[in-house]
């Protein structure tokens, strides 16, 4: 099979099947980030779709193309975060954003956390990101990263374990 | 190390040999480790469980060949509206020309004709500068009328449309964008994109 790195440098230079390839390698990956980060699955895969197609389009500016992974968690997330409806929990602070009912399975849960919360899991454990380009997704220091990330995980942590205790 | 420090560190640097050795010796503490890396692993595991809605693939390919489409065409509907006019005008010369009207006097003796303007700034003829507001206002047109002639208040889309065309048929081919804080992110978008389809390079910068 030929390597993501390879398929980029095709695309680059304007070979739309090498794109197909590279959209059948990563849609599910980006589908289930964007559909962590935007809340919504019909929404997050709408963005999913829109990221891919800037890509394409943007695919000139990209300078390595072994950088394509970290560049196009960029651009999805952007996109993500755009896409992503007013949702009243992304008002209020993370504690107090979603209720924990007894029998919430953890994707529910993970839905409940606030927006800055599920950007940073999406990101790091579906996107499987560096801190480094989360930092650069996101616009924030790769410090803010890793508090930010701790303190997702801990609420995510605490409201599973709860979770699993009350069912 | 004592448990309240292992967990705390067992979060952030779970691969250290301090809190190895302490999870090597403590069942409770290993517990909490697993119960976390489940809680990462099964959160990453559900949420890529998900496929994509059957034809993501096949959407994805047919906007991406959409948009090559549409960047074809774009050029040749600008050609068309530039040359329609010009046609239509030396059709009208050439008619008048050929067949002059005649009035039954002699001919006027010709007059030296004052020469055309010549603009001496390329880059003010080559650029075109966009303030984008939500709506109109009295102290927009003030500002406008600083920047008479190469910029543009816009506030509806067929405003921006129009006027891109106007400067793309004068020679414009870049665009500086002044966007005030209230215009939504999308009509940006919008804009990027409309820029980017006509072959415009652009600038942006969002007012305070």
């Amino acid at each position: 099979m030929e390597t993501l790195t390879n398929l980029v440098q095709r695309a680059k230079e304007g070979d739309r099947d090498a794109f197909s390839l590279i959209v059948r390698q990563l849609s599910r990956q980006a589908v289930a980030t964007a559909h962590l980060i935007t809340g919504d699955l019909q929404v997050g895969e709408e963005a999913a779709q829109d990221a891919f197609v800037t890509a394409w389009k943007k695919l000139g500016t990209l300078k390595e193309p072994a950088a394509f992974r970290s560049w196009f968690g960029v651009v999805l997330t952007r996109i993500a975060c755009r896409a992503r409806r007013p949702r009243r929990e992304q008002m209020l602070p993370a504690d107090l954003s979603a209720p924990i009912s007894e029998d919430r399975s953890l994707p529910e849960i993970a839905l409940g956390l606030s927006a800055a919360h599920r950007e940073v899991l999406a990101l790091r454990y579906v996107d499987d990101l560096s801190y480094r380009d989360i930092a650069g997704a996101l616009g924030l220091t790769t410090a803010r990263v890793k508090s930010r990330l701790h303190e997702a995980r801990e609420t995510l942590r605490e409201r599973y374990l709860r979770s699993r205790r009350e069912s | 190390m004592d448990c309240h420090d292992a967990k705390e560190r067992v979060r952030r640097e779970r691969n250290s040999t301090a809190v190895r050795r302490h999870l090597s010796r403590c069942p409770d503490c290993r517990d909490f480790s697993r119960d976390l890396k489940d809680g990462e692993r099964e959160l990453s595991e559900v949420f890529l469980s998900i496929p994509p809605s059957p034809g993501f693939e096949e959407r994805v390919a047919r906007k991406v060949a959409e948009r090559e489409i549409s960047i074809r065409r774009r050029p040749r509907a600008l050609a068309a509206a530039v040359a329609a006019p010009v046609l239509l005008l030396l059709l009208v010369g050439g008619a008048y020309a050929l067949f002059p009207p005649t009035t039954g006097l002699p001919p006027e003796p010709s007059a030296p004709v004052a020469p055309e303007p010549v603009v001496t700034n390329p880059q003010q003829e080559n650029s075109l500068e966009l303030f984008l507001w939500r709506e109109r206002s009295e102290s927009d047109t003030e500002m406008l009328a600083r920047f008479a002639g190469r910029s543009v208040a816009v506030a509806l889309r067929g405003d921006v449309e129009t006027t891109l065309l106007d400067h793309w048929v004068r020679g414009a081919r870049h665009v500086e964008m002044r966007v005030s804080p209230e215009v939504p992110g999308r009509e940006i978008v919008w804009l990027i994109e409309l820029l980017e389809k006509s072959g415009f390079s652009w600038e942006i910068e969002r007012r305070k």
